[in-house]
């Protein structure tokens, strides 16, 4: 699919929710702009991203009780919408980080297992 | 789950907010976008270039949007609806399939539903009585008769009373007619003689007063009455003072003990009930085993099973066969009472006739199918695009269920009112004698079954074409509907096999209602023995009030016929103990020995069929004589005793001697020589499809009963004397009551109504069925050549003749229609001996009815497929070759 540009890949829908959330751990508080400029920085532009998929992330993220919002002024002295991670959103990301990394662990044997031969 | 829970609980909040704009989320949106401007401008952008950029970077808004929209709100609800209205818009789009659809529903479900409340009514609804579960009939097992129905001796009743473990209360009763006489006029009706248990067994207290006990049941006590309840209120207008009075029963004064509520007794028709009062009868002939006078009800003891009870009574009755020699083969049968009152024949007949009814319904599913199927194919090319555009198979499978779902509640609802109105016909033409019809009606159960009919409809009919277009690769479908050749190979495939289904089944139903129509058309053939046109009969009780005895009953009789025959339009009277073909009155079993054979066990006895009959009997009746005379004026109490025997009775026990002049007797019973004075023919006795049993008659005035059934010979149609004939009798005495009229034709007529019931209903299943393939095998072939067209056009364009199409399409359809016939012969062979009871003279796999069904369906398929083929033998091969 995104053959014509190699080294970007499209981000999963889960994936997002997850470094969503990991961001929201990290930073504390942030607003959707916030978020996706950490996701850009962090990814050092390797992820291409719609960025209103950021907001589809915060609804269902939020419609799970794992973050909360809450209006507040940002950097320019606009009003935006910033939101934090939960207790149960905490637990969550543990719980996904955990899975993550056994499922790219397997993923990983797997295809170093293929490329071997 | 509780994060789904809140999910729901947020979208819930959303439902109620629905439509307000969501400025704070644009706002969100524009300022996120606006940062991102602001930074395209910081890195050097124009402002028009960066707000660009920035619109870019941050993707679709209205789609976000929506998806906001979706996520908050309950998008399948909206689906749904979406759905419905496209599936209603497309139902009225095409009102031909549409209404095709829906009458072959409602049919369905309307068959069902009728059907339906028939059995329930008759056979799952619980009896009204008392505990029913508990309440049983003890029978006698007659080997020799081949029945398990048998009455009971009053010795049996005591033995089976003393078995407190396993019976709480066994009663004796017998039926009998009572008239109900006193001021108003005469009235006949059913009443029941009951021993002192009988209360007891049906277990529910009394309306009013109290019921008969062990005090009215004693030899000699005053004899007291208790009152059914329709009785009560139609004769008494449910006055509770007649309890304690006297009312005239038979022209005795009797005293009314008390009323019974509706619906606590059985049988159901019993409006009086009298004691029997033989409670500590001592007398060898009331105890006598092989007195089977008696019917007994019983109420089994708390905890214990039916089987055990029956495996209890089984080693008692087998005893009892080997201590009395008049009770050999003979053993105890115990029924449920609910087993007891729907006979096995009716049962059978019930049976049958709903499973021909879930036949229709399987049929009426499977066109269901076919058409949504056919339907779906004209939609091939919209739902293949939808399919590659996204739309999952689940999304399409609701659409096409959305759609089977309007069908469905449409064709219910039309089948329910179907139901309701073939019930009434239905209900209308029951042969008279079935018992608990009054309860049947369409009630919750039956709503029930039908709505779940629907829900299968829904399914059924849905899921077909959804997994059928699900299969479908649009890439391919989208190819073919481009080069004009519709739809693929695999959608006619399912709807040929759809249609060799309905073929197999239809075979089946055409099978069953094939042979029912032969069982019946050997049932009216059979001759009843003598002519039934033009013959009326009646019943009449000569009260014991004003007829003491034997010589004034045979009095009184004498002077009713004769005063008949003075109507105008009358050609002869006469009267007996015992009409044929199940016509009235009491049926006497004896056993004969010739003059100077020894007693059982050294010898073989004969039984016969014992009536007591006027002179002029076999005249009226028009029986003829084979040998001797009938019975005259001369044949008195005071002459030599005589006996005329039927044919059957005279080749059995004189096989190669003249009868006339021999002797013989009923040697347990009466025991007195008579002499054989005549032969007559054979008649038959307890129905038309009887066997053949043995008769004797002896003359009224040797043997004189006090009821019989009159005969009454005329010159027309017998219902315009009805009137004349019922005066005369009333001039004569003016309480004499007058029951069972009915003209012998009626008496024949009845006694076939249940085999014609059976066979009506089971035609026009059958009928409906066939018109059901023939539909579903036209709609293929039709389909099948409008896809071929050019296929045809090609084969005439190379020479083939129109014939050679024609034949082609012909043969494809024969091969179709063949298929279903064989599948659905074999299923008929299996099946058809289910109904084996119904069939009289039949067997359940007559070749020629399979023949004949399977020829008629061919038929059908050649006709149907007639005009497709004509269509395709018509195709230019110029315009569709040059349309390609």
């Amino acid at each position: 699919m995104a053959k014509g540009k190699p080294g970007k890949s499209d981000v999963l829908q889960g994936t997002l929710d997850l470094m969503v959330l990991k961001t929201l751990e990290a930073l504390g508080p942030q607003h959707g702009y916030g978020i996706a400029r950490r996701i850009e920085q962090v990814s050092q532009e390797v992820l291409r991203l719609n960025e209103g998929t950021v907001y589809t992330s915060l609804l269902r993220l939020q419609q799970n009780g794992w973050i909360s919002s809450d209006w507040g002024t940002s950097e320019n002295n606009r009003q935006a919408r910033f939101y934090s991670i939960t207790r149960r959103g905490r637990k969550q990301l543990a719980r996904e980080t955990e899975n993550w990394a056994r499922i790219s662990g397997v993923i990983a044997r797997v295809l170093s297992l293929a490329g071997g031969r | 789950m509780p994060a789904r829970l809140r999910t729901f609980a947020s979208r819930l909040a959303r439902l109620f907010r629905r439509g307000a704009p969501d400025s704070a989320f644009d706002d969100e949106l524009e300022g996120h976008i606006g940062l991102l401007t602001e930074r395209y401008v910081r890195q050097g952008m124009t402002p028009e270039d960066a707000r660009y950029a920035a619109r870019r970077q941050f993707g679709n808004q209205t789609a976000l949007r929506e998806e906001r929209n979706e996520m908050q709100t309950f998008a399948s609800w909206d689906r749904l609806a979406q759905d419905l209205r496209y599936g209603l818009r497309l139902l009225v789009r095409n009102p031909g399939v549409t209404a095709a659809a829906l009458l072959t529903l409602s049919l369905g479900i309307g068959a069902n539903t009728a059907v339906f409340s028939l059995v329930e009514g008759l056979l799952l609804k619980p009896l009204p009585y008392q505990d029913a579960a508990r309440l049983v009939v003890p029978a006698t097992i007659f080997q020799r008769h081949k029945s398990d129905r048998g009455s009971v001796a009053y010795a049996d009743v005591l033995d089976w009373r003393a078995q407190s473990s396993l019976f709480e209360a066994v009663a004796a009763f017998r039926p009998t007619g009572l008239d109900l006489t006193g001021d108003e006029e005469p009235e006949r009706v059913q009443a029941l003689v009951v021993d002192e248990d009988y209360f007891r067994v049906m277990g529910r207290p009394m309306r009013y007063g109290r019921p008969l006990a062990l005090g009215d049941n004693l030899p000699g006590a005053p004899t007291a009455a208790v009152l059914g309840h329709a009785l009560w209120t139609r004769r008494f207008g449910a006055d509770p003072g007649v309890v304690g009075r006297n009312v005239e029963i038979n022209g005795a004064q009797v005293l009314v003990a008390g009323v019974v509520q509706p619906d606590s007794t059985w049988p159901e028709d019993a409006e009086v009930f009298l004691p029997l009062k033989i409670a500590g009868a001592r007398d060898a002939d009331t105890l006598r085993r092989d007195n089977h006078i008696y019917q007994s009800v019983a109420r089994l003891a708390r905890g214990v099973s039916l089987q055990q009870v029956q495996s209890r009574l089984s080693v008692m009755g087998g005893r009892i066969a080997q201590q009395f020699t008049n009770r050999a083969g003979t053993n105890w049968k115990l029924h449920t009472l609910a087993g007891y009152i729907v006979e096995p024949y009716l049962r059978q007949t019930l049976l049958v006739l709903f499973a021909a009814s879930l036949l229709v319904l399987l049929i009426a599913y499977v066109n269901l199918a076919n058409l949504l199927l056919a339907r779906g194919a004209t939609r091939a090319h919209e739902v293949a695009i939808r399919n590659a555009l996204g739309a999952g198979w689940k999304r399409l499978a609701q659409q096409f269920l959305a759609e089977s779902a309007l069908l469905a509640l449409g064709g219910g609802l039309a089948g329910i009112l179907a139901g309701k109105w073939g019930l009434k016909i239905l209900l209308r033409l029951a042969p008279p004698d079935i018992p608990r019809l009054a309860g049947v009606h369409i009630d919750l159960t039956v709503l029930a079954f039908a709505t779940a009919l629907c829900l299968v409809a829904v399914v059924f009919a849905g899921l077909v074409p959804a997994l059928h277009a699900a299969r479908q690769a649009p890439v391919e479908v989208l190819r073919e509907t481009a080069r004009g050749a519709s739809q693929g190979l695999r959608g006619g495939r399912i709807r040929r096999l759809l249609v060799v289904a309905e073929f197999a089944l239809a075979i089946i139903l055409l099978t069953g209602a094939g042979l029912l129509v032969r069982s019946f058309q050997r049932i009216r053939r059979i001759d009843p023995g003598f002519p039934t046109a033009n013959l009326l009969t009646l019943q009449v009780a000569l009260p014991r009030a004003r007829y003491p005895g034997p010589p004034q009953y045979a009095a009184g009789f004498e002077q009713l016929t004769t005063s008949l025959r003075r109507i105008p339009g009358v050609v002869s009277t006469s009267a007996t103990s015992s009409l044929p073909v199940d016509g009235g009155g009491f049926y006497l079993g004896r056993v004969f020995l010739r003059e100077g054979q020894p007693e059982p066990p050294a010898s073989a006895d004969t039984a016969a069929a014992w009536s007591v009959v006027q002179p002029g009997y076999f005249a009226t009746m028009r029986i003829p004589l084979a040998a001797g005379r009938e019975f005259t004026d001369r044949d008195t109490a005071d002459s030599p005793l005589v006996i005329v025997i039927s044919r059957a009775m005279a080749r059995q026990m004189f096989p190669n001697q003249s009868p006339l002049g021999q002797r013989i007797r009923s040697w347990r019973d009466e025991n007195k020589y008579r002499e054989i004075v005549g032969v007559a023919g054979d008649l038959r006795y307890n129905g038309l499809t009887d066997d053949i049993g043995n008769n004797v008659y002896v003359p009224h005035r040797q043997d004189s009963w006090s009821r019989l059934q009159l005969v009454v010979r005329t010159a027309r149609d017998p219902h315009i004397l009805l009137s004349s004939i019922r005066s005369q009798i009333w001039s004569i005495d003016r309480k004499l009551s007058i029951s069972a009229v009915q003209t012998m034709d009626q008496v024949v007529e009845n006694h076939m109504a249940q085999p014609r019931f059976c066979m009506f209903l089971l035609c026009v299943f059958g009928g409906a069925a066939l018109l059901l393939a023939a539909i579903g095998i036209f709609g293929v072939m039709a389909y099948s050549v409008a896809e071929r067209t050019r296929e045809f056009g090609i084969r005439i364009a190379m020479g083939a003749l129109r014939a050679d199409v024609l034949r082609l399409v012909a043969f494809g359809a024969v091969r179709l229609a063949g298929a279903g016939i064989l599948c659905g012969l074999a299923g008929a062979f299996a099946l058809t001996r289910l109904m084996k009871a119904l069939l009289y003279d039949v067997s359940p796999t007559d070749a020629a009815t399979f023949l004949l069904v399977s020829a008629l369906l061919t038929l059908v398929a050649l006709a149907a497929a007639y005009l497709p083929a004509h269509r395709a033998a018509k195709v230019d091969p110029v315009v569709t070759l040059r349309y390609e």
